[in-house]
């Protein structure tokens, strides 16, 4: 009874969701690739080639192997109180994508496979960074790991039910509302409608993304919290916010590509 | 054992949750996908202005919001009912999907839409890309009790109880795990011109629904009452697949003449 018991809860308590799938993270770098300067793009195709499906989601690779060199904190962004970055050594992802650039940066003394495995780090880390569940600020303790909330289906009448949610499943759930889209399509996609703003969300430079990042997911963390209870309508307009991340770590990588192949 | 016996339940049963959605997520991106491919540049660019998007990005607009104020007048509007005879119930009030339908065409067409808001053009759009899908799912023709009582059972997966609503709204994905819109249309979009213009019949909404309607009652001859789709054999998914991508083609063709007619 116990083992039936424990089996049950070992497999109703997920843990914390802290990356897209490959499919979005695809989309992120096929958008990132489309807006590489010359330079940029050869860097891109010397290193990864011209298809990316294996590039994306590294470490979650690793992960599933259990050979990650970093513990799951590797995916989170560290804040400390006046939301400057608290970055904890091998355990935080800005920290393991200065690691990696460090080894791009200076890639003649490396080998192409270190360089590759670099690139992939970061690929992987800047779609991690821009999903706002993987913040964690100090002082704000339910950012410190996953929690729950309630959400309405619906703000008022008859389909007025209550569910829970993660917060983690709920912003890297937004893409599987489109379950269809190839990475292709995402692209497309996030080109048309978020493209115009290209240079408003590459400009500056990692540690100006780095603090927007902690600004924007400081505001919803003062807002939602274990006890607030979500309206359809806001679950609803937050997959923009969703989107335009995905977008702003596309344009952003793109930038940080093209600036390291200068 | 029976207390855990219950509690597994009832956490399956809360957990396996999912509202009736036409065609799901899937059926209504695919529907929307093979459209693009077949508006004039001209209307593919228009659609994309109002709504920011590609049309399959917003395929199930309505569904996100069919329980948010002010758009929970839409809940109601997914599906129709239809006589014995193979027509609409217009009048009887239970036209519904279908009238919005063809509510929200006149509101844009012949023009109309340069003189109103882009906001409203875009909220017509959205209503438009997924109303018009909805009305070819086979299930979202309401049969009365009365008239076709024989249509009213449940059918099976791995034994329990599947409802046919269920079952038929995921249709175009059944068999399909993991396929992108891309794959899709490459498998089923292929009609040469010929079929396609029969198909669209000049745009003619009644006699797309009476075609609808004859349809729909194929669905209760190939999924008959308690059979197990989970057991089907091969030729019996080919038989609900192939009904499937027929009506999303449907779907896709006339959804494109429509647009194609309002962005001229």
């Amino acid at each position: 009874m116990k083992k039936i018991l424990l089996i049950l809860a070992l497999t109703l308590s997920v843990s914390a969701v802290n990356a897209w799938n490959n499919i979005p993270d695809e989309a992120i770098m096929l958008v990132a690739s489309k807006n590489l300067t010359k330079e940029g793009k050869e860097l891109v195709t010397k290193y990864l080639g011209d298809s990316y499906a294996d590039d994306v989601c590294y470490i979650a690779g690793l992960e599933k192997t259990k050979k990650s060199p970093f513990s799951k904190e590797v995916h989170n962004l560290h804040f400390d109180k006046n939301l400057k970055p608290a970055k904890v050594d091998g355990d935080d992802a800005l920290a393991a994508i200065e690691k990696a650039l460090e080894v791009v940066r200076a890639r003649k003394s490396h080998t192409d496979a270190e360089v590759t495995k670099a690139l992939r780090i970061v690929i992987d880390l800047m779609c991690d960074i821009h999903i706002i569940s993987n913040v964690r600020i100090e002082g704000v303790a339910h950012s410190q790991s996953d929690f729950s909330f309630q959400w309405y289906d619906g703000d008022a009448g008859k389909r007025k039910t209550l569910s829970n949610i993660k917060w983690s499943k709920m912003w890297v759930g937004y893409p599987q509302w489109h379950n269809g889209f190839s990475p292709q399509l995402w692209c497309e996609d996030l080109e048309y409608s978020l493209g115009s703003k290209r240079e408003e969300f590459a400009k500056g430079s990692l540690n100006d993304w780095i603090a927007q990042i902690g600004d924007n997911a400081s505001k919803f963390y003062a807002r939602i919290n274990p006890e607030y209870v979500m309206t359809r309508r806001e679950r609803n307009e937050l997959e923009d916010v969703n989107c335009e991340m995905m977008a702003r770590a596309a344009y952003r990588l793109a930038a940080l590509f093209n600036e390291l192949a200068k | 054992m029976k207390k855990i016996s219950i509690l597994i339940f009832a956490l399956v049963a809360i957990l396996g949750v999912q509202s009736a959605k036409a065609w799901g997520g899937f059926g209504h991106g695919a529907i929307t996908y093979i459209t693009e491919q077949h508006l004039t540049p001209t209307a593919k660019a228009e659609c994309r202005r109002y709504l920011n998007h590609t049309l399959p990005w917003h395929a199930s607009w309505m569904d996100h919001w069919r329980a948010v104020p002010p758009y929970q007048k839409l809940d109601k509007l997914h599906s129709f009912t239809a006589t014995a005879d193979g027509d609409v119930n217009w009048d009887s009030g239970k036209g519904k999907a279908v009238n919005l339908v063809k509510k929200t065409i006149k509101k844009l067409e012949n023009d109309k839409y340069k003189s109103l808001p882009d906001s409203v053009v875009r909220y017509n759009l959205l209503v438009l890309i997924h109303a018009l899908p909805d009305i070819h799912c086979p299930v979202h023709v309401s049969f009365s009790k009365k008239e076709f009582p024989q249509y009213k059972y449940t059918i099976r997966k791995n034994g329990k109880k599947l409802k046919m609503h269920k079952f038929w709204d995921a249709s175009p994905g059944f068999t399909r795990e993991g396929w992108t819109y891309e794959k899709y249309a490459a498998e089923v979009d292929n009609l040469k011109r010929g079929a396609v213009k029969k198909i669209v019949k000049k745009g003619n909404i009644d006699y797309w629904t009476r075609d609808i309607v004859k349809q729909a009652h194929r669905i209760y001859d190939i999924t008959t009452p308690n059979i197990d789709v989970a057991k089907m054999s091969d030729k019996k998914k080919k038989e609900v697949t192939d009904l499937a991508d027929e009506q999303v083609l449907k779907a896709a063709y006339r959804l494109a003449y429509v647009l194609n007619g309002i962005f001229k």
